[in-house]
């Protein structure tokens, strides 16, 4: 493959073959996230696009990004979530949850032998709220940040979190009976 | 999130890659090298079946249009061709006398025509005393030129022109009553009268009407027997919302067959707003836990594409009473209903439409015509949210008759 840098420069350039040649290294990565932010592989196509589209359009400020593939991420991200606030402006009544709660090691060891499409499935079952902020939380944003992005309040925020997490479990062991089963 | 479960997260999720749509590039490439296609292609379909409609409206209107010209054109009087004449040189002094004589040959001509009238009304009556009734007892010849003398003044040019505007002059002597006459040319002279008359009553052209609805939105919740998530059936507002209400201004472009069906096609823009209420259990599967509240308001802006036939059913009180029943396309602009988290609402919708339109008497002063229909949706599904919200409604439309 090209050096990164000049493949860059030949689409800022408006080199088509460049440009599909940077589209093929990108798409499945940043699919990836499409879909892990978005149920509907439908949606995900969307956003999809619009990412690709704004990720050409501003590659220009992609040479003064220290790490280009977590510049072409955040795009993606940001897409993701700005169609998601979208698709929902009024928030979901807050619900407030003081208990801490975490993911037990068996939970963890359950996780680690999964697949990632697995584990995207899994985060597609739980309501959009909690998966969208449940990703945020993976993709590195504070609760102060996840708040600050989904105009929520930062317990909100924490409340989302606890949820998907629960939910999770109680779908992880749906899972394993279930595969239990079909292994008897 | 403790470190170590965000860690296996990360671990797990930072590769991933999904599979991506071979068609998908065509369009990032337009979007980034040229006009970016624009996301019509779900209007593509209704666009063809509206045009296929307004079409065939059109087609039929044109085709239809010219065969009731030609039965027109078959019945109709033809009428005296009132071409000028060539401008014919008289010498000074000559002009009354040159008139007079032009006339009276002329009006030899008429005589002679009336006779042969009188003749056939005669023959056609086979033995009903019908005699030719003369209007005037003053002979038409002095008529004719007491009007001549009359409009002398504007006689100044020598142009002959003139003489054709006497030969409009004079009435028909006698209004022979052929309705009366029992004699095939006759009859279809009668027809004649008939078939023109009522075409002239029936408007065939395309008409457009600006119009304003009032709805009253119900939805419909089909909850998702895959989901975790418990609805409360006994919860007010489970059924349906609670402010729903609606406006919705358009355009209707008539297109009619016949005298009682018309093909309607209606260009709509939709405002609908809905308040949801409902008690739910997030897991059913913890007995536990209690019933939670939900309590939200949310908007929807959509512009379609109605299409049908109205039919004219029936007068009632000197009042014509449609029926309309056809369908709709609406593509959602704003769907706040959509994907809540616990409910998802469809952004396209299909519905099927039906309703009643109420016209004015003739001399009403206000000439409302009232439009009370139903609407329900076509596409009900399950979603993969908990809940899948779809919309039944009915309203009432106000449109200005024309």
């Amino acid at each position: 493959m090209q050096d990164l840098t000049d493949l860059i420069d030949q689409c800022i350039e408006g080199d088509r073959k460049a440009q599909r040649a940077l589209y093929e290294y990108l798409k499945g990565r940043l699919m990836g996230i499409c879909r892990r932010y978005n149920p509907s592989q439908e949606d995900s196509n969307d956003i999809f696009q619009e990412s690709m589209v704004r990720l050409f359009k501003n590659l220009d400020k992609a040479r003064e990004a220290s790490d280009f593939d977590a510049w072409t991420s955040r795009i993606a991200i940001n897409v993701s979530i700005d169609a998601y606030k979208r698709r929902k402006k009024n928030e979901m009544v807050a619900l407030e949850e003081s208990e801490v709660w975490e993911f037990s090691a068996d939970d963890l060891s359950a996780l680690e032998q999964m697949k990632a499409e697995d584990i995207v499935t899994l985060l597609h079952e739980l309501p959009e709220n909690q998966m969208v902020t449940f990703n945020m939380f993976i993709d590195g944003y504070s609760h102060k940040e996840i708040a600050g992005e989904l105009k929520i309040a930062e317990s909100t925020s924490r409340t989302l979190l606890t949820r998907a997490k629960k939910r999770m479990v109680v779908l992880l062991s749906k899972r394993e009976l279930g595969e239990s089963a079909y292994g008897q | 999130m403790d470190n170590k479960a965000k860690k296996v997260f990360k671990d797990k999720l930072k590769g991933f890659e999904a599979p991506v749509a071979d068609n998908l590039w065509a369009s990032i490439d337009a979007g980034v090298n040229g006009s970016a296609p624009s996301a019509i292609a779900r209007w593509k379909w209704a666009g063809i079946v509206l045009l296929l409609f307004t079409f065939i409206g059109v087609g039929y209107l044109i085709l239809d249009g010219s065969q009731e010209k030609e039965i027109l054109n078959d019945f109709e009087p033809r009428e005296v061709e009132s071409t000028p004449p060539a401008p014919v040189e008289i010498p000074d002094g000559q002009q009354e006398h040159a008139v007079r004589d032009k006339v009276q040959a002329d009006n030899m001509d008429l005589k002679n025509s009336i006779d042969q009238s009188a003749v056939k009304v005669a023959d056609l009556s086979a033995g009903q005393n019908l005699a030719p009734k003369i209007v005037s007892d003053e002979p038409i010849l002095e008529q004719q030129v007491s009007t001549i003398r009359e409009s002398e003044e504007a006689l100044t040019s020598n142009e002959v022109s003139q003489v054709s505007e006497i030969r409009k002059i004079p009435e028909l002597p006698f209004s022979p009553p052929y309705w009366e006459i029992d004699g095939p040319e006759l009859h279809k002279l009668a027809l004649k009268d008939s078939v023109a008359g009522e075409a002239e009553q029936t408007s065939r052209s395309i008409t457009f009407k600006w119009h304003g609805v009032l709805t009253f939105n119900y939805l419909n919740i089909t909850p998702n027997k895959q989901d975790d998530v418990f609805f409360n059936p006994l919860s007010s507002g489970f059924n349906f919302s609670l402010d729903r209400i609606g406006f919705r201004p358009g355009i209707e472009m008539l297109i009619p067959i016949n005298d009682k069906l018309s093909f309607k096609n209606d260009f709509l823009v939709s405002f609908r707003r809905y308040n949801i209420a409902f008690d739910f259990i997030n897991d059913a599967s913890q007995t536990e836990n209690a019933f939670e509240r939900f309590t939200n308001t949310y908007s929807q802006i959509s512009v379609g594409l109605a299409t049908g036939l109205r039919y004219q059913l029936t007068m009632l009180n000197q009042r014509k009473l449609d029926l309309d029943l056809g369908i709709s396309f609406e593509q959602l602009l704003s769907n706040q209903l959509r994907d809540e988290g616990l409910l998802d609402s469809p952004n396209q919708q299909f519905n099927l439409n039906i309703g009643l339109s109420l016209y004015p008497k003739k001399a009403q002063r206000l000439k409302w015509v009232i439009r009370p229909f139903g609407y329900f949706s076509l596409n009900q599904k399950a979603s993969a949210a908990p809940a899948n919200l779809t919309p039944y409604g009915f309203g009432i439309q106000f449109s200005r008759n024309r």
